[in-house]
């Protein structure tokens, strides 16, 4: 689900346009649903460097660490 | 990596023996230097390669090969649909037919220096580069299905270049056996906007002039002349392609337990050839190869018309065109019999060597022009297939420099209006809408790409016809 969700954002920045920044996230029964916010990709402003091509299943792992935080993560393809 | 984990068979050819669930052994191309300072995943990369059903002869890789995902990028490996064999989505990779194409100008270097300038920016304001870039042409969708089946020769019918391009692309411009029905809405929509546009990452437009030829007979069969200015582009199928890797590389590591595959890494992902989800796979990545080479034939389009505002009366013939990312279906020599293989190229290019019916008359005394692209700033080279490289491994050579450096290591390390005042001072003008992405694409990032290229040479897989310097690079 995560590697869907990250290849979800990585489809709306790449047709819309746009950065996001801030996300609200709900997952219930196993249904992912999330409202994401953000703005209009802007090189001057953002200089963005390479193009997200998709989420990977390299170093995909959920976790939660000793301190008790959650860690989600995988490698994005650049 | 260790080299106690190897045979040395010779100094460029080193082998892994089969062992543990490996099927087949694997062969590494490289010096002693390259080996020694390559990843140690390659290695676990390429024995997991070994292990996939129905894979033939060995698993290779090339001298470039470094970390990738699932496959090592440098990876060459060949199966037999009729052995069970199977298609990999993470053996081609996301760039789908990423790949090179070099073309003539006619012009000298001495010609262009007063202009260099204006070139640059005419070029960078021509062929939409960067993040997000968008090209003037908007697919609808039955445009969308045409380009996706005829590939460089739709772009050649609308317009985008010329009938004699077509055969100094591989497959003459247009892969068959294409299936746009198998391309998602999504595939197509990211692609929508995007025909002729570079990219970004290491994807680039160079203008180059010959610096050196090795080999004067096949210079003289590529009509390369020293001093001579060159345009090389690199780049891939943008979106769409990276949309179609994403799909299947999930659907492939879904299904692979269903089909009796069992992966050791999950990027493997891969399914027999005679599935349904191989074979519809092949149909879309075929489409994505048609996508990048019309994308590639219409920024050559672009580019000549640059060239001819900027230089009256310059022609720009096609050198050739090849594709470094990609699953091929060719016949190849195994054992004394021909055996029709599905061949996976991942950061490696296709070499055909003299004598091959697929190339066009006038290169098949020579062998096929081998495009490797170096970093930014540093030099390219072209080479000529070999006979024996299909005895080596399957008709493959390097494809670039290949990283030594994460692009965050690079960032750290240089800063991209640095880079660009350093490279002017050398005499390269660089051209990008990112100074960030200038920095990660930093020359030193690289490894030496004449290390490199110099290990093919010497191993057979190709061999050194010329040299290329960059004048002008617009980064992608």
């Amino acid at each position: 689900m995560l590697v869907d969700w990250l290849n979800e954002i990585v489809y709306q920045m790449a047709t819309r346009s746009m950065l996001f920044a801030r996300f609200e996230v709900e997952i219930t029964d196993h249904r992912l649903r999330a409202r994401l916010f953000g703005e209009n990709a802007n090189p001057d402003k953002h200089q963005p460097a390479v193009e997200i091509k998709g989420a990977t299943f390299t170093e995909l792992e959920v976790y939660r660490r000793g301190d008790g935080e959650w860690v989600a993560q995988c490698i994005i393809d650049v | 990596m260790n080299l106690n984990l190897f045979t040395q068979r010779d100094e460029t050819t080193w082998e892994i023996p089969a062992t543990g669930r490996m099927r087949v052994p694997a062969v590494i191309f490289a010096d002693r230097t390259l080996i020694e300072s390559m990843d140690d995943k390659v290695y676990q990369q390429l024995t997991n390669v070994a292990t996939l059903p129905g894979i033939v002869g060995y698993a290779y890789a090339m001298p470039d090969a470094h970390w990738g995902y699932g496959f090592p990028i440098g990876g060459v490996a060949a199966f037999d649909p009729d052995d069970g064999g199977v298609v990999s989505a993470g053996g081609v990779g996301f760039d789908i037919s990423c790949g090179v194409r070099c073309l003539h100008t006619g012009l000298q270097a001495s010609d262009i220096a007063p202009a260099r300038e204006a070139l640059a920016d005419e070029l960078f304001r021509q062929v939409p580069a960067g993040v997000g870039s968008t090209g003037s042409i908007h697919l609808g969708q039955k445009d969308m299905d045409n380009m996706l089946r005829g590939g460089a020769q739709w772009a050649v019918r609308k317009g985008y270049g010329r009938a004699g391009d077509l055969e100094r692309i591989e497959e003459r411009g247009c892969v068959q056996d294409a299936d746009p029905s198998q391309v998602s809405e999504k595939a197509r929509h990211r692609q929508r906007n995007e025909m002729g546009t570079l990219g970004s990452g290491n994807h680039y437009l160079e203008v180059q002039y010959v610096e050196r030829i090795f080999d004067q007979r096949s210079a003289t069969a590529f009509e390369l002349h020293d001093g001579e200015v060159l345009v090389s582009i690199h780049c891939g199928s943008r979106g769409l392609g990276h949309q179609i890797g994403t799909e299947f590389l999930r659907q492939m590591a879904i299904s692979a337990g269903q089909h009796g595959i069992v992966l050791p890494d999950r990027e493997l992902a891969c399914a027999p050839i005679k599935s349904d989800i191989g074979q519809s796979y092949l149909g879309a990545m075929r489409s994505a190869i048609n996508c990048a080479l019309a994308n590639r034939q219409i920024i050559t389009h672009l580019t000549r018309q640059v060239f001819a505002a900027v230089f009256p009366g310059s022609d720009l013939p096609l050198l050739y065109d090849v594709s470094h990312n990609t699953c091929k279906l060719e016949p190849h020599i195994v054992n004394g019999q021909t055996r029709r293989l599905y061949v996976h190229r991942k950061g490696a290019t296709r070499a055909f060597g003299p004598g091959h019916a697929e190339l066009p008359t006038a290169l098949r005394e020579t062998g096929q022009p081998v495009l490797i692209g170096g970093s930014m700033g540093t030099c390219s080279y072209i080479l000529a297939g070999t006979t024996e490289s299909e005895r080596l491994a399957y008709s493959s050579a390097c494809h670039g420099a290949g990283r030594a450096m994460s692009r965050r290591q690079a960032k750290r390390q240089w800063r991209g209006r640095e880079i660009i005042d350093e490279l002017k001072r050398r005499g390269i003008i660089i051209r990008s809408p990112s100074l960030r992405g200038v920095a990660e694409e930093a020359p030193l990032a690289y490894k030496d790409v004449s290390e490199v290229v110099d290990a093919a040479d010497h191993a057979g897989l190709a061999r050194k016809v010329a040299r290329l310097r960059p004048l002008v690079c617009i980064k992608g």
